[in-house]
């Protein structure tokens, strides 16, 4: 009896692992980790699908991890418990951390390695120069790529008497009076955040944040805005937010800029081309999509960009890392940037693709259209981004002293200024951290 | 001590013990010592490099104006948290134990707000409390900035406190409640026959006899302040406006989790332990000196 049982169990044990054979043989598994939610998630998930079908032998779980700081969050602890995924997405000012971390298999290193190389030269110059390293090399893969325009309510605005969209900030202020003046209970909603406020603002006007060129060259990089264009500008919102102009999106019944916009409240807004797919979701057929305006007689610089990027761990197998780079490279095929693109309203990475969407126009949103043209210009050292550490901290302080400002407990001037100090006792720390580290990029 | 309540054999008690021990150690004791380890070092986020600093970390939060701004914060928000959910709860308990019939059926429905999350309980006073719709937004549009969270500090810790005292509130409750019954009926009925009325018999024989219940309550709320308002800063305030709720449970999260500051983050966190010892500590002095009084 026993004999017997244990033959069995035996038996269905070999059965098993014989089961198990072709499936270590043949599927190459791995998990990619990303940080949206809602539309944007169903249509990563179909790349993902479009991808598991083009590549049977491979397969890739994508799993959702919540916003953009908890991914990042998670994956470090994911790291350090040696439960990393293979790839992950990580956001804009998460760029300094992950570049030095010692954790990564730098992408351009692995597509070459498993002979996928990509030719970076074929990247938007603005999205190339705000991943590149100081010798120019990509370590990770351009994924959700935005940048900052205005959109504008057509009706409303022509109701108030305004027939084409403010360039300058200068004709914005005067939009803002004129709706006011015409009764418009909210001109325009903003959630004064710095990556719309600071840091796109200054890009344009190719404006310095912070030394080092923002801190591309290196850790020695110090804050140094509180003077210059972001006061004159941070001036400008001061008042327009005394005067009820620019309204906290708070104040919005739907709590949230971009569908305070989309649902008609509110005249204007200043969001990121991604917000594009929430627009025309709601069905708003008036909306106008403008470049961010600057001030009269400044030059007008190309905008830099935000959102993320795709890093590879390390720890895998060589022929994990074959499948990641096929992943990889199928997202970076022109028909899945252009299908990510059309639905989402980030933009195109590639000239390839750019080109693909230029000639077949009918297609094209406006957002999309007119962000890849602002990028597109001339630019100078300044307007590539920043690659600052702690920048998520930082971003909290800058938010902190501007309420401040904003309730009247400190002068804009003050608040720049002591954002400035604070930021900059940060980045004194993040250089101390990592100068004895050997690891990484410099 | 009767021999049969001893366990038999060294081990036995030991074995009882040991699922509870392991897991304060894994969650508590390993934690601990691991935030011990990061404060005295400068740490990167994924590890791979570390550098000893002594005791720099903890005297760069101590020279820092927002350290104390948060110590600050804290303080007013433990202080209003603590003496809200008491003062409510009490006077709750008080008039659930003078109206005997109703009271059971009170007793029930006042204990219920206790099985809510802090987090959810944030979600929903942020929406009620929203500027822009609900009760608010209509007394705002009547009045116009009249209700400013998202500007006024005073304002938003009203809000964090008002929450606070919601979660509190049932706990203290039911331990105010159950302190009220164990007073003898004799010297209440006493009292009554003596002529004295409810609110004089509540302060003057209940009150100074429930004083070790209302001490320990208090503390009890006193910790939960200090280190479980997390989720409902989080939720309702995110620290503003202008760091004005940046209590420092939250701030530890922002500068560790946010900000990924792992040293600093587990600087403030030690500080804040040495915090919530020094609470325990008094109130465990002023126990052991309240049980020999009484012995």
């Amino acid at each position: 009896m026993t004999l017997r049982a244990a033959g069995l169990w035996f038996a269905w044990m070999l059965s098993a692992c014989v089961a198990a054979i072709p499936a270590i043989g043949r599927a190459a598994a791995f998990e990619f980790w990303y940080a949206h939610g809602g539309l944007y998630a169903q249509t990563i998930n179909e790349l993902c699908a479009g991808f598991n079908k083009t590549y049977p032998q491979d397969h890739v779980r994508c799993l959702p991890q919540g916003t953009y700081e908890q991914t990042m969050r998670k994956a470090v602890a994911a790291y350090r418990a040696d439960q990393q995924p293979a790839v992950v997405e990580i956001y804009d000012i998460g760029t300094a951390d992950m570049m030095r971390s010692g954790a990564i298999y730098p992408v351009d290193a692995l597509m070459k390695d498993t002979g996928h190389p990509t030719d970076d030269a074929d990247y938007l110059d603005s999205i190339r120069r705000f991943y590149a390293t100081p010798d120019g090399r990509l370590l990770s893969q351009p994924f959700g790529t935005s940048t900052l325009v205005l959109y504008a309510n057509r009706k409303k605005l022509a109701a108030a008497g305004i027939n084409e969209l403010p360039q300058t900030w200068e004709a914005f202020g005067q939009a803002l009076q004129a709706l006011k003046a015409h009764g418009e209970s909210c001109p325009a909603v903003a959630d004064y955040t710095p990556w719309k406020m600071l840091e796109q603002i200054n890009a344009v006007q190719g404006a310095p944040i912070a030394s080092a060129n923002n801190g591309h060259d290196g850790l020695a990089a110090r804050y140094d805005f509180a003077d210059g264009i972001h006061l004159r500008y941070m001036r400008d919102v001061l008042r327009w937010h005394a005067q009820g102009l620019l309204l906290p999106a708070i104040l919005t019944h739907a709590n949230d800029q971009t569908l305070a916009f989309a649902d008609g409240e509110c005249a204007m807004v200043i969001d990121a081309t991604g917000a594009y797919a929430i627009v025309a979701k709601a069905g708003m057929v008036d909306a106008e999509v403008g470049p961010l305006p600057v001030y009269a007689g400044t030059t007008r610089y190309g905008n830099t960009i935000g959102g993320s990027s795709l890093w590879v761990f390390k720890g895998e197998t060589p022929a994990v890392y074959s499948a990641v780079a096929r992943f990889l490279a199928y997202l970076r095929e022109p028909q899945q940037q252009l299908f990510f693109s059309a639905r989402t309203g980030y933009l195109p990475l590639t000239h390839n693709a750019e080109q693909k969407l230029a000639s077949s126009p009918s297609t094209e949103p406006d957002a999309i259209r007119v962000g890849l043209a602002s990028m597109a210009l001339p630019g100078n050292p300044y307007n590539a981004g920043v690659r600052l550490g702690f920048m998520s901290l930082f971003r909290l302080i800058w938010q902190e002293e501007v309420q401040r400002a904003l309730a009247g407990r400190e002068s804009m001037d003050d608040a720049l200024i002591n954002a400035q100090a604070r930021g900059n006792l940060l980045l004194e720390r993040f250089q101390a951290t990592y100068r004895a580290s050997t690891a990484g990029a410099p | 001590m009767k021999t049969s309540a001893r366990f038999h054999g060294r081990w036995t008690p030991f074995a009882l013990g040991l699922p509870q021990l392991a897991l304060i150690a894994l969650f508590f004791y390993w934690p601990t010592l691991k935030g011990l380890w990061w404060s005295f070092h400068l740490v990167c986020p994924f590890g791979h490099c570390s550098s000893f600093v002594g005791f720099d970390n903890y005297l760069r939060e101590l020279k820092d104006a927002n350290f104390y701004a948060s110590l600050f914060s804290t303080a007013v928000f433990s202080l209003f948290g603590v003496g809200a959910s008491v003062i409510v709860a009490l006077v709750l308990a008080w008039m659930v134990e003078l109206h005997q019939r109703s009271g059971r059926l009170f007793r029930y429905l006042l204990i219920w707000p206790y099985a809510v999350a802090g987090s959810v309980l944030g979600v929903i006073l942020r929406v009620a409390s929203s500027p822009s719709i609900g009760l608010m937004g209509y007394l705002n549009s009547v009045w116009p900035g009249f209700w400013q969270p998202h500007l006024n500090g005073t304002q938003a810790m009203t809000m964090v406190v008002f929450a606070f005292a919601w979660t509190q509130i049932p706990f203290d409750f039911i331990v105010l409640v159950a302190a009220l019954r164990s007073i003898p009926a004799d010297y209440m009925a006493a009292a009554a026959i003596d002529g004295a009325g409810p609110l004089r018999r509540f302060i003057d024989i209940q009150i100074p006899m429930i004083r070790p219940q209302l001490f320990f309550v208090a503390t009890m709320n006193l910790i939960d302040s200090i280190t479980n308002s997390f989720a409902i800063v989080d939720t309702m305030t995110q620290g503003g406006p202008g760091g004005a709720t940046n209590i420092l449970a939250y701030k530890i999260y922002r500068d560790g989790f946010i900000g990924l500051d792992l040293s600093g983050s587990s600087a403030l966190s030690i500080l804040l332990m040495l915090l919530v010892l020094a609470a325990s500590a008094v109130q465990f002095v002023v126990f052991e000196r309240q049980a020999k009084r009484e012995a």
